[in-house]
């Protein structure tokens, strides 16, 4: 479990999203500034890095926001998405309830998530993730043996079985 | 590894992320006995609320590892993001094993990867080196042209926290093997002499 080092701001049950988005637009900023973004956070980079810092886990984040209508409430399978990169949970109203939730400025994960915001925040220096484009050489699946290429194939199929449509075949099924 | 490689050293990394990477193998490694890769595994899928899955693949010359992230589509068995961490076929199991600590490394530092779909997955059977292609992934490599690559720095992160979990995780085996030897001094000479500190 993640060392706490955020103190979360939890909605209360009877608490509407609004009021909830309010309470954290008036947070201060100056005590949480070690965590404001660095350059060339992503979302998900940024999300993971508050929510780690408030030992929160995925279940607890979903049963914090559970108050909330959908829109604004995050499932674990949402937030696990938007970690891992995918924007397509992501909206405005979304991203200021988790700011206020893990006790940063609403703007800060705004502006990661390249939305327009009032007061722009210089980011901390980047010391880990600037991303650079990789290249590599090519090689051809057969050079592995066919055995190895069966079983191989069977840990696909298994895979893309689980992440598919449970009515859909595996695109490659030989 | 050959005199190109990038040695990963803690003093090229600046405070903030020797914090961070601190703070990663204190909360999300496991320590003591509970150390291994498949635990590790199992403690991120739960923080995550991720799928771990390793497979390994016939990556090009140079390339150890890589990851790659897919999406479950709605109404799908699988709620969660499936992690696949890749290894290049034909390693030596203890490198093997270090590859994997690496690119959990990456997972537990919340490096982002490329996201595939169910279909780029499947074709990575035909041409693995799709996914090396892609800005921002991650790819476990000895490559003299990547020195010069701002993405090290990310890089060396995972590294660090992969080396500092194994040599937690020696470290511990190494003292109750030696649990015998009755000097401190004759534990801490078996130690380094092990691990090369």
């Amino acid at each position: 479990m993640a060392r706490k080092n955020l103190e979360s701001l939890l909605p209360t049950q009877a608490e509407s999203v609004e009021a909830f988005i309010a309470r954290g637009a008036i947070l201060e900023q100056d005590k949480v500034m070690e965590f404001r973004p660095q350059e060339g956070d992503s979302l998900g980079e940024y999300l993971l890095r508050l929510r780690v810092a408030n030992a929160l886990t995925p279940e607890r984040v979903e049963e914090l926001l559970s108050v909330f209508p959908s829109n604004a409430a995050v499932t674990r399978a949402e937030l696990a998405r938007m970690e891992s990169g995918s924007l397509e949970n992501v909206n405005e109203q979304r991203l200021r309830v988790l700011a206020s939730l893990y006790r940063v400025p609403q703007n800060w994960v705004l502006q990661v998530a390249q939305y327009h915001v009032e007061r722009y925040t210089s980011p901390l220096p980047p010391t880990d993730n600037t991303f650079a484009m990789l290249t590599a050489r090519a090689l051809q699946m057969d050079a592995v043996d066919p055995e190895a290429q069966r079983t191989l194939q069977e840990i696909f199929n298994e895979i893309i079985a689980a992440v598919q449509d449970a009515g859909s075949d595996s695109p490659q099924e030989k | 590894m050959n005199q190109h490689s990038h040695t990963p050293s803690m003093g090229v990394l600046n405070d903030r992320a020797l914090t961070r990477i601190q703070e990663a193998l204190e909360s999300l490694v496991p320590a003591g006995e509970a150390f291994s890769i498949a635990n590790w595994a199992k403690g991120l899928e739960s923080f995550l609320y991720k799928r771990i899955h390793f497979v390994e693949l016939p990556l090009p010359a140079g390339f150890f590892g890589a990851r790659a992230v897919l999406l479950p589509v709605d109404g799908a068995r699988e709620k969660r993001p499936v992690e696949i961490v890749i290894t290049a076929a034909g390693l030596l199991p203890i490198m093997r094993e270090h590859v994997r600590a690496h690119e959990l490394a990456h997972i537990a530092l919340g490096h982002q990867t490329v996201i595939l779909s169910a279909q780029q997955f499947a074709e990575l059977q035909q041409d693995v080196t799709v996914i090396c292609h892609w800005p921002g992934a991650t790819c476990r490599a000895v490559d003299p042209e990547r020195e010069l690559m701002p993405m090290l720095e990310r890089d060396i992160m995972a590294e660090t926290l992969a080396r500092l979990a194994e040599k937690r995780h020696m470290e511990l085996r190494l003292r109750n093997r030696a649990s015998g030897i009755t000097s401190d001094a004759a534990m801490d000479r078996l130690i380094k002499s092990v691990i090369g500190a």
